[in-house]
C-alpha cells in the first residue's frame, strides 16, 4: 500500500475492533479507549498503515483518577499526513497498575515510560531500563512515595 | 587455569557533567569511550527538579499563568501561550483578532532571540569567542524590542485568558519596526558566515547525522527533525492563533548533520523577522486588553490538549479541569524532554570532541525538561525587608 | 569571506558596554518596576494579597492615628520585594486601581525610602491626588 493512499484511511478504520469507546478532547481531538492488553497491536497497526517516518508518539500522560479507582494512561499520537493528533486511552487498576511496554517497537517511549513509572508507579512489563530516581530526588524515593498520586504525603 | 585480569577492549568512562565548562546546564552524560571513539552513552537527569506539575494542582488556575511562564526563562512566552489557550478552550473564551496578532508578535520576537543565543553558544563551544560576542551584541536589539512591546526584557507576563495585558500605539509600533530593520542585515550576515567559514564547517559538517526513521521512532521534534527532512511544524498542522492567515513557510533541510540544524535555525529567524514586519503593518483595530476583574473564577469539567511550536520543538500541555478553581491535572511535555533523553543513540561512532557539538545542536534547555514534585516547605521563616534594613543600622 | 572586515570595523569603534554608574541604562517608561499602593484610593479589600502568585503581599493594620472613610477595615498592603516577581497581578486585579507603578529597577539597596510601607504611607501625607 503506497503512502499516498494509506494516509486517507481513517484511524477508526485502522483500529477497527480494538476500540471500546470513542470520546473527545478539546479542541475536537478524537479519543479511542482500548483495552490494555491490545496496546501493542494497536500501535503496530498504526505504524504499518501510515508509515514509520510519518507518525510519532507525542506525549504519554498518566492521570490518577482517585475517586473512580483507576489510573489512566493516555498515548497522544501525531499522524503527520492527516495533520491530526489522536489519543489512545487505557485504564489500569490502582492497586496494581501494569501494562505492556512499547520500547522495542518505538524506542522513543523511553523518556515517557520512565517518567510515568517514577512519578505515578505504573509498571511497564518488559522495560528493563525503569528505575526510581530518574527525576524524583533520593529522600522521597527512600520513603517509597509516588509523588503525583493524589494521596501522596511525604 | 588462568583468571581473567583485564578484558579487552577496555572502554573508559568519561563523565561529562553535571558541572562542566562545555555544558551550560546540569545534565550528566556518562560517555564510555574506546580510545577516542564513543561506544555507549547514558544520560542522567534530575538535577534541576522543581515540582511544577504538583504546584499547578495546588494553586488556582490564574496563578498557573505565572507558574507556567517560569518553567523556562527563554521560552516563557510560548509556555504561557499554550497554557492560556488550554484554559480558554475549557472556559469557552475567544480572544479578539487584535489580541491574537499581538500574541504571535511576542512569540516570534522570542523565537528570533532564542535562535540567536543557541548559535552564539555553538560558536562559544567551538572556541570562536569573537562570533559569540558579536551575536550577543545584536541580540540586545531584539530584547529591546520585546521590552517596548511587553514591559520586560526576558519574562514577558503578556498573556491572560481572553487577550493580552497591554496594547501598543503608533509610536511604539514605529520604534519596533526601526529595530527590526536594523537586525535584518545582521541575521543575513551570520547565516552566510555559518555556511562559508571553515572554522565552523570543519567541525559541524557530517557530525551527528540523523536519518528520518530515527527521528520519528525516537520522537525527536523541532529544528532537530526539520534538519533531516521530516516536515513537521505545529504552526502548520494546528494553525492556532493567526498562523493560518499570515504568509510564512516551513523550513527543512535534507543533510541531517549538525550544520543543517543550525542553518534551519538561522532560516527560521529570518522567516520570523518577515512575520513580525507583516504583523506590525497589518494589525487589525479593536480591543486587545482584557479586564481581569470580570473573568470567571471556576474551571468547568473537561479536558484540553494544546500544542505550540516553541523555538526548541513541539511543546504540549494536557489540562484536566475538575469543577473547582484548581485544575485536576496539568501535564507538560517539553521538547527537550525527548530531544535530550532519547538521543543517546546518536553519539555512537563519533569522537569525544564531537559530543558537546552534537548536544548543543539539539538545543538543550534542561530547566524546561524537569518538572514534577513539590518541594515541601518544612520550616519556612519569613524575614520582612524592614528587619534587614534595621539589622544593618544596628551594627 | 571571513570575519576580517567585521573585526577591522569593530577595532575603530568604541566599546558597546554601557558604563553603568556613570551612564544611565536606557530603560522604557513602562518597564515593570517597583509598585506600591496609594492609600487615598485603597479600600482594604485584600484581593491583591489573595491573588499574589508568590504570597509577597501582607495586609497590615494602619497606624493608630489614621482613620480613613473609604477604608473601613483599616488594612493596607505591604509588599515584600525580595519575594515579589513583578508580574503586576496586584495592579491589574485591584477594583479601584489603587496601585502606583514606576520603572524603578535598582532594588538591591537597603535604604528606608524604598520600603513599601514607607512609600504607601507617604501618599497620605502629601495630601491626596
Amino acid at each position: 500500500m503506497t503512502e499516498a493512499r494509506s494516509s486517507e484511511l481513517d484511524p477508526k478504520q485502522v483500529l477497527g475492533n480494538l476500540v471500546i469507546k470513542e470520546e473527545f478532547v478539546k479542541p475536537s481531538r478524537r479519543v479511542f479507549v482500548v483495552d490494555k492488553s491490545v496496546i501493542r497491536e494497536a500501535i503496530t497497526r498504526l505504524l504499518k498503515t501510515y508509515g514509520e517516518t510519518s507518525t510519532y508518539i507525542s506525549t504519554i500522560a498518566g492521570v490518577d483518577r482517585f475517586e473512580q479507582g483507576f489510573i489512566e494512561v493516555n498515548y497522544f499520537i501525531s499522524i503527520l499526513p492527516r495533520k491530526e493528533v489522536i489519543v489512545l486511552r487505557t485504564q489500569l487498576s490502582r492497586a496494581e497498575p501494569v501494562i505492556d511496554t512499547l520500547i522495542d517497537i518505538v524506542p522513543g517511549v523511553f523518556a515517557g515510560e520512565n517518567e510515568t513509572y517514577d512519578l505515578l508507579g505504573v509498571q511497564f512489563n518488559g522495560n528493563n531500563t525503569l528505575k526510581r530516581g530518574f527525576f524524583v530526588p533520593e529522600d522521597v524515593v527512600g520513603k517509597g512515595v509516588y509523588p503525583l498520586r493524589k494521596d501522596a504525603k511525604w | 587455569m588462568t583468571e581473567t585480569v583485564l578484558q579487552i577492549p577496555i572502554s573508559l568512562e568519561v563523565p561529562i557533567g553535571p558541572q562542566h565548562p562545555a555544558l551550560h546546564e546540569p545534565v550528566m552524560l556518562k560517555v564510555y569511550a574506546d580510545g577516542e571513539e564513543v561506544v555507549k552513552v547514558e544520560i542522567n537527569t534530575g538535577y534541576n527538579h522543581r515540582g511544577v506539575e504538583k504546584l499547578f494542582e495546588m494553586n488556582s488556575f490564574y496563578k498557573g499563568v505565572f507558574i507556567s511562564a517560569r518553567i523556562c526563562g527563554i521560552c516563557n512566552t510560548v509556555h504561557a501561550n499554550v497554557y492560556v489557550r488550554g484554559i480558554e478552550q475549557l472556559l469557552g473564551l475567544e480572544p479578539s483578532p487584535r489580541a491574537k496578532y499581538l500574541r504571535v508578535l511576542a512569540m516570534e520576537l522570542e523565537r528570533i532571540h532564542s535562535h540567536m543565543i543557541i548559535n552564539a553558544i555553538m560558536a562559544e563551544i567551538l572556541g570562536f569567542d569573537t562570533l559569540f560576542m558579536l551575536i550577543m551584541r545584536d541580540r540586545e536589539l531584539v530584547m529591546k524590542a520585546k521590552e517596548i512591546l511587553t514591559g520586560g526584557r526576558v519574562i514577558a507576563e503578556y498573556y491572560m485568558p481572553g487577550g493580552v495585558r497591554r496594547d501598543i500605539d503608533d509610536v511604539k509600533k514605529d520604534r519596533i519596526l526601526d529595530i527590526l530593520k536594523k537586525i535584518r542585515p545582521r541575521l543575513e550576515y551570520y547565516k552566510k558566515l555559518f555556511e562559508v567559514d571553515p572554522t565552523i564547517t570543519n567541525r559541524l559538517v557530517d557530525v551527528g547525522v540523523l536519518k528520518p526513521r530515527d527521528i520519528t521512532l525516537h520522537s525527536l521534534v523541532g529544528p532537530t527533525a526539520r534538519g533531516s527532512g521530516v516536515k513537521t511544524d505545529v504552526r502548520a498542522e494546528d494553525r492556532y492563533e493567526v498562523y493560518g492567515e499570515i504568509p510564512w513557510n516551513v523550513i527543512t533541510r535534507n543533510e541531517g548533520d549538525s550544520l543543517a540544524r543550525m542553518l534551519v535555525r538561522w532560516d527560521e529567524a529570518i522567516e520570523s523577522l518577515n512575520m513580525c514586519e507583516y504583523i506590525l503593518t497589518h494589525l487589525p483595530g479593536g480591543q486587545a486588553v482584557v479586564d481581569e476583574r470580570k473573568l470567571p473564577r471556576v474551571l468547568p469539567l473537561g479536558e484540553a490538549f494544546t500544542r505550540v511550536e516553541a523555538p526548541r520543538g513541539e511543546l504540549t500541555y494536557y489540562i484536566i479541569g475538575g469543577g473547582r478553581d484548581r485544575p485536576y491535572r496539568v501535564k507538560v511535555r517539553t521538547p527537550s524532554f525527548h530531544n535530550i533523553i532519547n538521543s543517546g543513540f546518536s553519539y555512537l561512532g563519533y569522537s569525544i570532541a564531537d559530543v558537546p557539538v552534537i548536544l548543543v545542536s539539539y538545543d538543550p534547555c534542561i530547566s524546561c525538561m524537569e518538572r514534577a514534585i513539590l518541594i515541601k516547605d518544612g520550616e519556612k521563616k519569613y524575614i520582612p525587608l524592614r528587619d534587614i534594613v534595621n539589622m544593618k543600622r544596628v551594627r | 569571506m571571513s570575519l576580517w572586515s567585521e573585526i577591522l570595523k569593530n577595532v575603530f569603534k568604541k566599546p558597546v558596554t554601557i558604563e553603568y554608574p556613570k551612564v544611565e541604562t536606557p530603560i522604557e517608561k513602562d518597564f515593570r518596576g517597583l509598585q506600591y499602593a496609594d492609600l487615598n484610593k485603597c479600600n482594604g479589600c485584600s484581593l491583591c494579597a489573595i491573588e499574589c502568585p508568590s504570597k509577597a503581599i501582607e495586609m497590615r493594620k494602619l497606624p493608630e492615628d489614621i482613620k480613613l472613610k473609604h477604608n473601613p477595615r483599616g488594612l493596607y498592603p505591604v509588599i515584600n520585594y525580595p519575594s515579589c516577581v513583578f508580574c503586576y497581578r496586584c495592579v491589574t486585579i485591584c477594583p479601584v486601581n489603587a496601585y502606583i507603578t514606576t520603572n524603578e529597577y535598582r532594588l538591591a539597596t537597603e535604604t528606608e525610602k524604598l520600603l513599601s510601607d514607607t512609600l504607601s504611607l507617604q501618599t497620605l501625607k502629601s495630601g491626596g491626588a
